[in-house]
């Protein structure tokens, strides 16, 4: 089960997840905009 | 009665305030047609949430056109990939600062169909966008993400280095964490008591396999470091941490072969951890900045060239000798040329440090770097630019050798390294003697004890985590430091020499506020203007800008009489501009008290009106500063202008020794050489080209900046222009931060001894390692956390209460 931790810590470095933290949170906090329009 | 509130009004769009007559549109004020055009281009494509993100989070565009990056020679440094279907393409965009920006500029699909895709890094202000390249050209889509704001900025130069070695040290982070908690979790039962043997024997194994990858793996830097500094014969703090941590490791190995025991697994990898922690919290990169920008960034990426009477545009790289260029009003001089048609006032503060404009007249010579006034020129490029005048200064030494500054022997850390290497040394040796002649049995336990607990890890995990804590509060005062070894010198430093046009005086901006006894019709205050406008003198521009609606008119008889003043005649109208003496005006306050640099005195046919009052030109705080300064340090004043602009700032520099003027930017680089002969530790505070070298060849180059977006010359730091004033404290706090690394140091030395003891009578197990080491770490982390993070708040808060004053 721990092997199978480090192997996604391992993936996540390589598809470059790491890089960028900041603008996936802000983008979340964005609405829909399909669901704006009731 | 009723009392007349007068409201601020604002821009719907950018938040700034609108002039006297606001443009409305849709009971919206706007503050000019630009911000207007971005909102009407919203609203018809459904953009409206843009607003509701942030408060008024639009920029005023430009509408500059990018055209010119449709060359092929632009567009394949920009575009990343292409194909038949689209291509993909990375924009720097400074001007990105809120929520909203994201927003609108990942909806950008909307309001054009071709492009399909737009993603956003908003750490390092980068859009990628993915369009159809046939159908959109890149000129156009650079042209519309700068109609909405967003102009994009394209550099000159090289990329910038890629983040792998970043991934690499987050990779080994992880896996060090992941080895040092499991092997913490192996170790357990050996602590606790456990009697299989078998079972001791397996997590004995386990734990072997989990050191081995955090020492090799996980430590390979270190092993690199050592090897390559012990190739230059230098001793570092690497080596003695690296020694405490093989010893561990190979003591480790030995006892779970041999099943002697249990070995400090646990210990050495928790410790590999820690120090990877450090050393990627130092890593603190300021994405938006650049420190790198040489004398390319400076000028123009695009030029007009006039070929067969026809005008074009070129890249500047495409500029050969005997070009004839087009140069408007306000733009920069790309290479050594002569002036061919028309009339030019050089401004070359940026590039000399000049503050007065220079007149050029048809076949004189032009420095590329200049800044011209005046209407359009055409110019004949007699250099190329790295050949010309000012790029000499890059051939310098200082500029040619990349490491000058950044491998820093002389630091704290790596002298204490070399002394601990030694001190240890020798202690293990000295107990090694000792219990190999008394108790046979314990003297490789005491040995490998006392290189394990002795390590000074202490040091090196407080340093990057107090180092990294201070460029960190500091870049919240908007003073942007580019790395931990910069802030460490900022504490060592005890001269400061300061560059004066653009660091300690301001292109003014304020408007000169006008006291004549009456009105002056039309005719008059073009008359002013077009006596102000023949002049050189750095007040005139001012008196220029302030009157640049007025139209020039023909004067006669002009004569400029120097320390006097100007005169000149229209059309019966005699009008003198200068001293107070010269035009008649009398004064109520004795002449010596008024410096000449603030008032300018006019009389009209010898009747004295009055005077325009000019604000002073020092930035607004620095007295108080160089007040502080002098008495803590050396202060010393470079300037490439003349003695006579600088009267008011020469109280501040009482050694007339520390003070120099008219020096090119290859005296200011010397000048700093002599000090730092003399065994001076220098930083150099300054604002243009003309102090790149100086600020190269200091130990600290602090470039003072008022807009990030515009050019700063490669430097240590980067100081916003409002924080100036407070540069005293900042320097304050670095001594702060390396006060601290020496005192935790030392307590950690006092509670380490505790272990020592332990050490050196051969009594150290295992389990007291795990503790001690770890209990170590933390400490100094948090010493350094709670210590930078108390005395950053102290600055917060007395920067709050000076606003507040």
């Amino acid at each position: 089960m721990a092997i199978g931790f480090v192997i996604a810590f391992v993936w996540s470095i390589k598809t470059g997840q790491q890089e960028d933290l900041i603008t996936p949170a802000m983008r979340i906090l964005q609405d829909d905009q399909k669901t704006n329009k009731l | 009665m009723y009392t007349e509130v007068l409201e601020e009004v604002i821009c719907y769009h950018c938040g700034d305030e609108c002039s006297e007559t606001p443009i409305i549109h849709q009971e919206k004020t706007f503050c000019c047609h630009g911000c207007e055009q971005v909102y009407e281009l919203l609203n018809d494509n459904h953009l409206e949430e843009y607003y509701n993100c942030d408060l008024n989070p639009g920029i005023s565009p430009t509408d500059k056109n990018f055209d010119f990056l449709n060359n092929k020679a632009f567009r394949d440094r920009l575009i990343t990939f292409s194909n038949a279907d689209f291509s993909k393409v990375s924009f720097h965009l400074p001007a990105i600062h809120c929520r909203s920006c994201l927003y609108l500029l990942e909806n950008l699909q909307k309001l054009n169909p071709q492009i399909i895709k737009t993603s956003l890094n908003f750490g390092k202000k980068d859009l990628t966008v993915w369009f159809k390249e046939d159908q959109l050209s890149l000129g156009a889509l650079a042209t519309l993400i700068a109609s909405l704001g967003y102009e994009p900025h394209i550099s000159n130069a090289e990329e910038k280095p890629q983040n792998s070695d970043q991934k690499k040290l987050f990779l080994k982070l992880g896996i060090a964490g992941f080895c040092a908690g499991n092997a913490m979790l192996f170790s357990f039962p050996e602590y606790l008591g456990i009697d299989d043997v078998s079972l001791q024997a397996l997590f004995g194994y386990l734990n072997l396999a989990l050191g081995s990858v955090a020492v090799f793996y996980s430590g390979s830097d270190y092993f690199s470091n050592v090897y390559s500094h012990l190739k230059l014969r230098k001793m570092t703090i690497e080596l003695p941490i690296l020694l405490g941590i093989l010893v561990g490791y190979g003591r480790s190995v030995f006892e779970i072969l041999s099943h002697t025991g249990a070995g400090y697994i646990d210990s050495v990898s928790g410790l590999i951890f820690f120090l990877l922690i450090g050393k990627w919290f130092q890593q603190k990169s300021f994405d938006f900045l650049s420190f790198e920008r040489n004398y390319k960034a400076y000028f123009p990426l695009v030029v007009t060239k006039i070929a067969n009477g026809k005008e074009e545009t070129a890249p500047l790289e495409e500029i050969q000798v005997g070009d004839r260029l087009l140069i408007r009003n306000q733009e920069i001089i790309p290479a050594d040329a002569y002036l061919l048609k028309g009339q030019s006032q050089m401004d070359y503060s940026f590039v000399t440090g000049e503050s007065e404009l220079i007149p050029i007249q048809a076949g004189q010579s032009i420095y590329a770097g200049g800044k011209h006034v005046g209407e359009a020129i055409e110019i004949q490029i007699s250099k190329e630019l790295n050949q010309s005048h000012l790029t000499q200064l890059w051939e310098q030494q200082a500029f040619k050798d990349p490491n000058h500054k950044t491998e820093n022997w002389e630091n704290f850390a790596n002298k204490v390294g070399m002394y601990f290497t030694v001190v240890l040394l020798s202690l293990a040796t000295v107990a090694g003697i000792y219990w190999y002649n008394v108790d046979q049995s314990r003297w490789s336990n005491a040995v490998v004890s006392i290189l394990v607990i002795a390590c000074p890890c202490a040091l090196a995990v407080s340093y990057p985590f107090a180092l990294g804590h201070g460029i960190r509060w500091l870049a919240k005062f908007n003073f942007f430091i580019k790395d931990i070894q910069t802030f460490e010198r900022m504490a060592q430093v005890d001269t400061l020499v300061f560059d004066k046009t653009g660091t300690l005086t301001l292109q003014s901006q304020q408007e000169p506020s006008v006291h004549f006894n009456r009105d002056l019709n039309d005719t008059e205050w073009n008359a002013i203007y077009s006596l102000v406008f023949q002049s050189t003198h750095p007040l005139s521009k001012q008196v220029k800008k302030f009157l640049q609606h007025r139209k020039i008119i023909p004067l006669t008889e002009f004569i400029e009489l120097s320390g006097k003043g100007l005169q000149a005649s229209f059309d019966g109208l005699f009008v003198q501009i200068g001293s107070a003496k010269y035009t008649l005006n009398k004064l109520r306050i004795p002449e010596g008290f008024i410096s000449s640099e603030t008032r300018l005195f006019v009389s009209i046919n010898q009747e004295p009106i009055g005077f325009i009052e000019f604000p002073w030109e020092n930035r607004p705080g620095v007295e108080g500063m160089l007040h502080s300064l002098r008495h803590q340090y050396e202060v010393h004043l470079i300037s490439g202008d003349k003695k006579e602009h600088a009267a008011h700032l020469l109280d501040w520099f009482e050694n007339q020794d520390h003070v120099k003027f008219e020096c090119s930017p290859l005296e200011k680089m010397e000048y700093i050489q002599t000090l730092q002969k003399q065994g001076k530790i220098v930083a150099m505070i300054g604002d243009g080209l003309n102090d790149a070298g100086a600020l190269k060849q200091a130990a600290v180059g602090i470039a003072v900046s008022d807009d990030h977006l515009h050019f700063t010359p490669s430097s240590d730091a980067i100081l916003k222009g409002s924080e100036f004033p407070r540069l005293g404290e900042y320097l304050r706090y670095s001594k702060f931060g390396l006060k601290l690394i020496k005192a935790s140091f030392i307590l950690s030395l006092v509670y380490n001894s505790f272990g020592l003891s332990y050490a050196i009578q051969g009594n150290l197990y295992p389990l007291i390692a795990a503790i001690l080491m770890p209990i170590n770490s933390i400490s100094m982390l948090v010493i350094a956390t709670w210590g930078m993070n108390w005395k950053g708040q102290q600055l917060y808060r007395s920067k709050i209460r000076i606003k507040a004053e």
